[in-house]
């Protein structure tokens, strides 16, 4: 498996891992907590975006061999698109979520609109590691 | 001016026409047809042509509709469009905080914003392409 591979796979699992554990955080809470940082939320979410951003630092360039190519930068490239893609189609559908959940005269407090990009940056990390891992295979034999 | 460039001019001024026209619509609905704002999106249905450029602009024998750096233009234009859309989106997110606090917000604010980031990604898609090629394209036939 190759540096890449190992990044994408690491930002998947600490992503889901993140979501799972931010829904039980969320169940743990009484109502009105739940949308005031900082909660237990709140702490997943940082930690698990920390840990995807140092991901690079996590697994270091190897000493030996070509670390990063044009195939690589190819994949990356495309992967990105497509997360972007899912981050557009993640957000129409969290907003359509809302609005039918709140019907078209309601409201809701302002404090819940930050979950979105939220969610939007979710999703655009695990389709783009996805993606990524769809182009390099999911698992082994994969060496730069 | 090759394909792309023509397509980035023509759906930048279809978006533009369009949301001059929409906002237009929602002034004279608000002035004259009150409780009707809604129909302000109507108007916005003149986004659809921005697709029918290959119907409006058919090949030509002969013409090439794109070559490698035109899809990494086109590549880098979506990139930076949506990086930016994101910034602004979680802008549109965290004001709302800002201003009322903890009141509530109604639900068509998301519309909004849903609509706003539409036409920026496409706005900021169509100007970014333009600068990457040069404007005019001068003597850029693909």
């Amino acid at each position: 498996m190759n540096r890449w591979q190992k990044i994408a796979w690491f930002n998947l699992i600490v992503i889901v891992a993140g979501s799972v554990i931010s829904v039980v955080a969320a169940g743990t809470l009484p109502p009105d907590e739940r949308l005031v940082p900082p909660n237990r939320i709140t702490v997943v979410i940082v930690i698990s975006l920390v840990l995807v951003g140092i991901a690079k630092t996590i697994f270091r360039k190897s000493d030996k061999g070509v670390d990063f190519d044009e195939r690589d930068g190819q994949i990356h490239r495309r992967a990105d698109l497509f997360g972007w893609t899912g981050f557009g189609l993640g957000m129409a559908a969290t907003i359509m979520v809302c609005y039918f959940a709140v019907g078209p005269r309601g409201s809701f407090p302002p404090l819940a609109l930050p979950v979105i990009p939220l969610v939007g940056v979710g999703l655009k990390i695990i389709v783009e590691s996805v993606a990524a891992l769809i182009q390099y295979g999911w698992a082994k034999g994969e060496k730069s | 001016m090759n394909r792309v460039l023509k397509y980035a001019w023509y759906q930048l001024i279809v978006i533009i026409a369009a949301t001059i026209f929409a906002v237009v619509t929602l002034f004279i609905a608000a002035k004259y047809w009150r409780g009707k704002e809604f129909s302000a999106v109507i108007p916005f249905c003149l986004f659809a042509f921005v697709h029918f450029y290959r119907v409006i602009f058919p090949l030509k024998p002969g013409e090439i509709a794109f070559d490698e750096r035109d899809v990494d233009i086109k590549n880098r234009a979506t990139r930076i469009s949506f990086t930016i859309f994101w910034y602004v989106f979680a802008l549109s997110c965290l004001i709302p905080i800002l201003v009322i606090g903890n009141g509530s917000i109604h639900v068509m604010y998301l519309g909004g914003v849903l609509l706003g980031a539409a036409i920026l990604i496409r706005i900021t898609w169509t100007i970014d392409v333009i600068v990457q090629y040069g404007r005019g394209g001068k003597g850029d036939n693909s």
